[in-house]
């Protein structure tokens, strides 16, 4: 006969799953040493329950006003606003940082035009000579006054969402000032 | 005064979390038995136990907002008193106060209650002498009652890892135990 040993602690436990449970059961009817070990551990748990807490029902008032006088001496924790409202002026300042980046491309490329025009490289005759594109003066112009325009939207859009990010924060801090800790004694 | 007592735990924590201490006052009444329990049966201290159970507390009122309302409440009382005893046990030698021993022990003839100290005396001893994380495991199961998946989630284990503990001190307690269990 195969026993179960492995299984009378989780069956002792009632940890087991119905099937199993019942097949321990049924391998119990039939096994005085499977049986034996089971007796083992519920006299086991029997005699654990000797060890018990001294004076638990004592003192309960007490306790609750010990509890009470250390939760007034500790400063209220503070409440952290839930969610994700920590991380909106984060994500305005790397979409903020990003438009920069973008709107200023153009700028950055017209000195970097001017730059190499300065040092001698031309680059219209590079931009030819990689892409085989001659860029007009025409176009040229174009790029620089969309380049104008795109700073200048920038500008407006960086305030903008600075504006927002501190409204944002504002808003968090009210949150977390709007429900203190210890606000509600009852 | 509006009675707290019947009130369901979810709501006294939600309330407790608003800043209400009238609602955490209710949860420490009620988890108070459970908290002291633990701490005393693994630190075998009462004095220090009640000081652990305290701070306990102390450190649920200022996690609560840490708390998941789907998560196991009992689980995560028992995962913050257990840690925090061991913290007490590291930082003290626990002290054995045989008077209390006697004291808890059940009212009857002078010579079973004597034979009742006695045996309280030798689980409390055995249960002491286990490594700290098996008895905690231990605790959890024999004396608050979690189950394996509970005892898994509250000391972040896996529950392969519960078994073995558990497994672990119920040999050891076995052998230490053997002249005062009655089969």
């Amino acid at each position: 006969m195969e026993h179960i040993e492995h299984l009378l602690a989780a069956y002792h436990d009632a940890e087991l799953p119905e099937r199993t449970r019942r097949h321990v059961e049924a391998h119990l009817e039939a096994c005085p040493r499977c049986r034996d070990e089971l007796s083992h551990l519920e006299a086991l748990s029997l005699t654990l329950a000797a060890y018990a807490v001294p004076h638990l029902d004592s003192g309960v008032q007490q306790f609750r006003a010990q509890v009470a006088l250390r939760l007034a001496r500790r400063r209220p924790a503070a409440t952290t606003a839930s969610g994700w409202w920590y991380l909106v002026p984060l994500a305005l300042s790397c979409v903020l940082v990003g438009l920069l980046a973008l709107f200023t491309l153009p700028d950055l490329l017209r000195v970097a035009w001017v730059l190499l025009e300065w040092i001698g490289v031309e680059p219209g005759a590079l931009l030819e000579l990689r892409i085989g594109v001659q860029l007009s003066r025409g176009a040229v112009a174009v790029l620089r006054s969309v380049g104008t325009l795109a700073w200048v939207a920038a500008l407006y859009a960086a305030l903008l969402l600075l504006f927002g990010s501190y409204v944002g924060w504002v808003s968090v801090l009210w949150r977390t000032k709007a429900r203190p800790r210890s606000g509600k004694e009852r | 005064m509006e009675s707290l007592a019947p009130r369901p735990d979810h709501e006294l924590i939600a309330a407790s979390l608003g800043g209400d201490r009238s609602a955490f006052g209710a949860l420490v009444l009620r988890y108070r038995k459970l908290v002291l329990s633990v701490a005393y049966r693994i630190c075998g201290d009462r004095a220090l136990a009640d000081d652990v159970a305290q701070e306990t507390f102390v450190r649920v009122w200022g996690k609560l907002d840490t708390f998941r309302p789907e998560g196991n409440w009992r689980g995560w009382i028992c995962r913050i008193a257990s840690n925090l005893t061991v913290d007490a046990l590291r930082r003290q030698n626990p002290s054995v106060d045989i008077a209390q021993v006697s004291l808890a022990a059940p009212g009857g003839q002078p010579e079973r209650r004597i034979l009742e100290a006695e045996r309280a005396e030798a689980v409390r001893s055995a249960i002491l002498r286990l490594p700290v994380h098996v008895r905690i495991a231990l605790v959890l199961r024999e004396y608050e009652g979690l189950s394996y998946a509970e005892i898994a989630e509250a000391l972040d284990i896996p529950l392969g890892t519960v078994k073995s503990r558990l497994s672990d001190a119920r040999r050891r307690l076995g052998q230490e135990l053997a002249p005062y269990m009655e089969e």
